[in-house]
């Protein structure tokens, strides 16, 4: 297997402070995956061998529920950690991540991580960073979920994907993956029916733009002000 | 001195900390194959203090200077909304660390932290922590797991939030609760929280009528049993089954 060349991942913050010698050592052990729009890195409830790193790309982690209903945990964004089971103490992953963009991931059997982690005690506080900011987000998603109305829920949850994937386009901002309105109702607890009525109302006030699997958010602030639950309505 | 030194001068300058059991606290998850000494150096630079039922550890919104380990007693961390409304982010068990902010790169607490029980706990400057952390692999370790295990519980909630109806919500959250906190004492589990309905709500993201409607009707069909801030698991099978979604209606 070809070298894996430290500078694409020098300036991540999982590997901030580390030392460049013990970054080839860590990348020495690594293996690169491309995953092709659609396909699965891993299924919900495989066993956990590796540990991954989204290189390039984005990715839906889903789970699935017994009765078989779908929710989205989360989106993998470049730089993140996923499948990290061993962190969270258990022997199979709780998700199923599937590449939303091509995409390219980069991992390392549980093992080798824990190695390398005893040894390097700044690896280890950055993945707890990492760890820490997912709980943030879970926690806002709680919040929201518990406390707003639909409405106000998807537009959060819009900013968050616009903050997180957003590309300026002349028209406004891009968000630069493949976002069906399933994936939204699937963020947000809600259904694919009130995600594409208030899509409608939003595009007809020139708030977002959307097409099958796109979506450009053309007024950022009347966004921002359904988000905080203030009517926009002149 | 000697960590045992310490133990004792602690024990001797203040009644709070008489029963500690500092070798039940040397075994917490958190602090696995730590190496003694720098455990002992860990634990001695900490400070500890009591909180009493209803006293807060932090506020939301307050600088966070310290962080936090619950050694005995049980706290809700409580989130308000900017409206107003209150949400339960989490029931902090004995062993959990909390008002981790420095691990979430904030410089504040993001809730408020309440003693629902007499509790004692253990507080450290921030400095102390990052400076432990970042030359003792270990405890990184240990504490990306504390944290990824919280991590857990939230996508739980949120998958129970999105898909379920409220009687399935609120059975998950007691069964939850009583495999954290509960004593089984020949009659059941007891849940030893001081967790009120309102809370329970929050917890769940539902009423507080509505959570009173369902422990009415799981007690009269011999599920739990429920008086003001107290409740006891009768039928653990039985609420695992309305958890899963299987009605349990033999009604004929």
């Amino acid at each position: 297997m070809a070298d894996i060349d430290r500078s694409l991942v020098r300036s991540l913050p999982l590997f901030a402070n580390m030392a460049d010698a013990e970054l080839d050592r860590l990348l020495a052990r690594a293996s690169m995956r491309r995953v092709t729009i659609g396909e699965a890195v891993f299924e919900q409830g495989q066993k956990a061998s590796q540990f991954y790193l989204l290189l390039h790309g984005r990715l839906k982690v889903t789970q699935v529920t017994p009765e078989g209903q779908q929710i989205i945990v989360r989106v993998v964004h470049p730089g993140d950690l996923f499948g990290f089971a061993q962190a969270l103490q258990r022997d199979d992953y709780p998700g199923t991540p599937i590449a939303a963009a091509e995409s390219v991931v980069m991992c390392w059997p549980n093992e080798v991580w824990g190695n390398i982690v005893e040894q390097n005690p700044h690896l280890a506080v950055n993945a707890m960073r990492t760890i820490g900011q997912r709980l943030q987000e879970a926690h806002t998603r709680i919040r929201e979920m518990s406390t707003e109305e639909v409405e106000r829920r998807v537009a959060h949850a819009v900013l968050r994907l616009m903050e997180q994937a957003g590309r300026r386009e002349e028209d406004g901002i891009h968000i630069d993956f493949p976002l069906s309105r399933q994936d939204v109702a699937e963020l947000t607890g809600t259904t694919l029916h009130t995600v594409s009525r208030l899509f409608s109302a939003w595009e007809s006030r020139g708030i977002v733009k959307g097409g099958r699997q796109k979506l450009l958010v053309r007024d950022k602030a009347r966004l921002e002000a359904m988000a905080d639950g203030n009517a926009a309505d002149n | 001195m000697t960590f045992d030194e310490f133990v004792g001068q602690l024990e001797w300058s203040d009644s709070a900390l008489v029963g500690i059991d500092w070798q039940q606290i040397r075994t917490l998850p958190l602090f696995a194959e730590m190496p003694t000494l720098e455990l002992e150096q860990l634990l001695m630079s900490g400070s500890v203090r009591q909180i009493y039922t209803g006293q807060k550890v932090f506020r939301q919104g307050q600088v966070a200077e310290e962080f936090f380990l619950l050694i005995d007693g049980r706290l809700k961390v409580t989130q308000t909304t900017a409206e107003g409304r209150h949400i339960l982010v989490r029931v902090v068990h004995p062993g959990d660390l909390f008002g981790f902010a420095p691990a979430l790169q904030r410089h504040d607490y993001p809730g408020t932290s309440v003693a629902a029980a007499k509790s004692l706990i253990l507080c450290w400057p921030n400095a102390v922590w990052t400076s432990m952390i970042e030359t003792n692999a270990r405890l990184a370790t240990n504490a990306m797991k504390a944290i990824g295990q919280r991590l857990q519980e939230a996508h739980a909630r949120i998958r129970e939030i999105s898909t379920e109806n409220v009687e399935r919500r609120l059975a998950h959250a007691i069964l939850r609760l009583a495999e954290q906190a509960g004593q089984e004492d020949g009659n059941g589990i007891r849940l030893d929280l001081i967790l009120t309905r309102l809370d329970l709500a929050a917890l769940t993201s539902t009423t507080q009528h509505s959570v009173s409607r369902l422990l009415s009707a799981w007690e009269s069909q011999g599920i739990v049993e429920s008086g003001r801030q107290k409740l006891r698991v009768l039928d653990k099978a039985r609420l695992q089954a309305l958890a899963d979604g299987q009605s349990w209606d033999n009604s004929d």
